[in-house]
């Protein structure tokens, strides 16, 4: 837990800066630190260190963008879960491939986060200026998933908390099934 | 039995994670229509960290930006001295012919008793960081509950609306802008008095949503606070009808309105150190508002 610790801390940090940085920098120019963070720990962290780092960087997201306290949160665990189980059986573990995961999952995630925010009661108007947000913050996601890729693995390694490459797909029914058999 | 537990213990984590964000974005939603909230510190501790650490930040790139506007303003600081001085000659002249007025239609002691009634405490605040998520339009304030800050309290500038103080930690406040998709004001269009409620579009704009003819919101009208709704005082300014969208067809129209005050480029704002009393009966344990005028107002999240 010590990564995931780490992790929250200085995703919390970049979180800060960022919003510095917002003050003079259009905010769709600017990655989203939160789906870096979460994605990075999905393919390094072990289960449950990742998720911890997804709750932290995702509440501490919520806090400094006056969104809803959860809706980062939530709007990051299908990205999440797709990260987790696509590493499971491929080579994501490089720049590029990093890179190109980042692309499909950040728009998954504004998707996911323009239908919670319709549940909320403040849908946006989909048009331009959402697509063309959505393009945009791709590309920076794209970019910036590779260095922080680079830091978790590293955290992570230091830590000795690296999760095994590779593990295989894991489904719920077929991890459970095993078990369920035996108990009869 | 142990074995099973261990293998799904990854999905009982996520859906738990999934459940207990559900329940947070619903207890934060009750705490937003009740006028916002003051933060417990453990929840306001990232935006006690994030002002000062934010301050820092801001500070050179500020001061690069503060020489290299006073530098251009230098540079045509006579021909605007001349205009401003052209403009005041005029002001002043429309001035007495305002006053004049007034006096002819015995309005003026009603004037200056609404402005004694919306005169209210204020306190100062610089605005240390912006949100960074295109979704929503808040801002951090560098003040907090021990300057007199409290959730639902109005942001304002000299320009008129900001929006609204949404949650407060000792020393750091989060405003909600009028621009945000979840801000509703109730507005009042100052010419023809029409009544109706100015939603944030998200993306800078604001929009101006009525009912009855078109004709009575034209291009030009000023648009201010209605004192309806239960967040502002009366009479302040929100922005400027750009554009009427007279050929919509339902029941209610839509005109596109340009914000009073300069919204994206916010630095220093003023929070009224007043609540209505709506707000002050959603939230009968916080300390009671300060300068509260007879009339309440405005404006509130849907």
């Amino acid at each position: 837990m010590r990564a995931a610790v780490a992790l929250i801390g200085i995703g919390a940090v970049g979180l800060v800066v960022e919003g510095a940085l917002a003050s003079f920098v259009p905010a769709l120019l600017l990655p989203d630190l939160a789906l870096s963070f979460a994605m990075a720990a999905a393919l390094f962290l072990p289960g449950a260190a990742a998720l911890f780092s997804l709750a932290g960087v995702g509440f501490a997201s919520d806090l400094l963008a006056g969104a809803p306290l959860g809706l980062h949160v939530l709007s990051l665990l299908v990205p999440f879960a797709i990260a987790r189980i696509a590493n499971g059986s491929l080579e994501l573990r490089r720049g590029v491939p990093e890179a190109v995961l980042a692309a499909i999952l950040s728009p998954v995630q504004a998707a996911g986060f323009i239908l919670l925010l319709g549940l909320y009661g403040a849908p946006p108007e989909m048009g331009f200026w959402p697509g063309f947000a959505i393009v945009v913050r791709t590309v920076a996601n794209a970019a910036l998933a590779p260095p922080v890729c680079a830091l978790v693995e590293a955290l992570a390694a230091a830590t000795g908390e690296l999760d095994p490459t590779r593990r295989g797909v894991a489904w719920v029914g077929s991890a459970a099934w095993p078990a369920l058999r035996r108990h009869g | 039995m142990s074995e099973l537990l261990h293998r799904l213990r990854l999905p009982l984590l996520f859906a738990g994670l999934g459940v207990l964000a559900t329940i947070s974005i619903f207890a934060d939603r009750r705490a937003l229509e009740a006028g916002g909230r003051d933060l417990s510190w453990w929840t306001g501790g990232l935006l006690e960290i994030a002002r000062p650490a934010q301050r820092v930040i801001s500070a050179p790139i500020d001061a690069v930006r503060g020489v290299w506007r006073d530098y251009l303003a230098l540079l045509d600081v006579r021909e605007e001295n001349e205009a401003l001085r052209l403009e005041i000659a005029e002001l002043q002249e429309e001035a007495v012919a305002l006053r004049e007025a007034l006096v002819a239609s015995g309005n003026l002691e009603q004037v200056a008793e609404m402005r004694a009634q919306l005169e209210m405490p204020m306190a100062p605040a610089e605005v240390v960081g912006q949100d960074v998520s295109p979704w929503f339009r808040t801002v951090l304030l560098d003040r907090g509950r021990a300057d007199g800050l409290r959730a639902g309290m109005p942001i304002v500038t000299e320009g008129g609306v900001v929006g609204l103080v949404t949650a407060t930690t000792p020393h750091a406040a989060r405003a909600m802008l009028i621009l945000d998709r979840q801000s509703a004001v109730d507005g009042l269009v100052q010419r023809s008095r029409s009544r109706g409620i100015v939603r944030g579009t998200g993306e800078g704009g604001l929009v101006f949503e009525f009912t009855g003819p078109a004709d009575q919101v034209q291009p030009g009208d000023l648009v201010i606070t209605s004192g309806y709704g239960g967040a502002y005082p009366k009479g302040i300014r929100i922005g400027e009808i750009i554009s009427v969208d007279s050929s919509a067809p339902d029941l209610v129209r839509r005109a596109a309105l340009r914000p009073a005050a300069s919204l994206d480029r916010l630095e220093r704002v003023f929070a009224l150190l007043w609540r209505s009393p709506t707000l002050e009966l959603l939230a009968p344990d916080s300390p009671p508002s300060v300068g509260a005028p007879a009339q309440a107002q405005a404006g509130a999240a849907p």
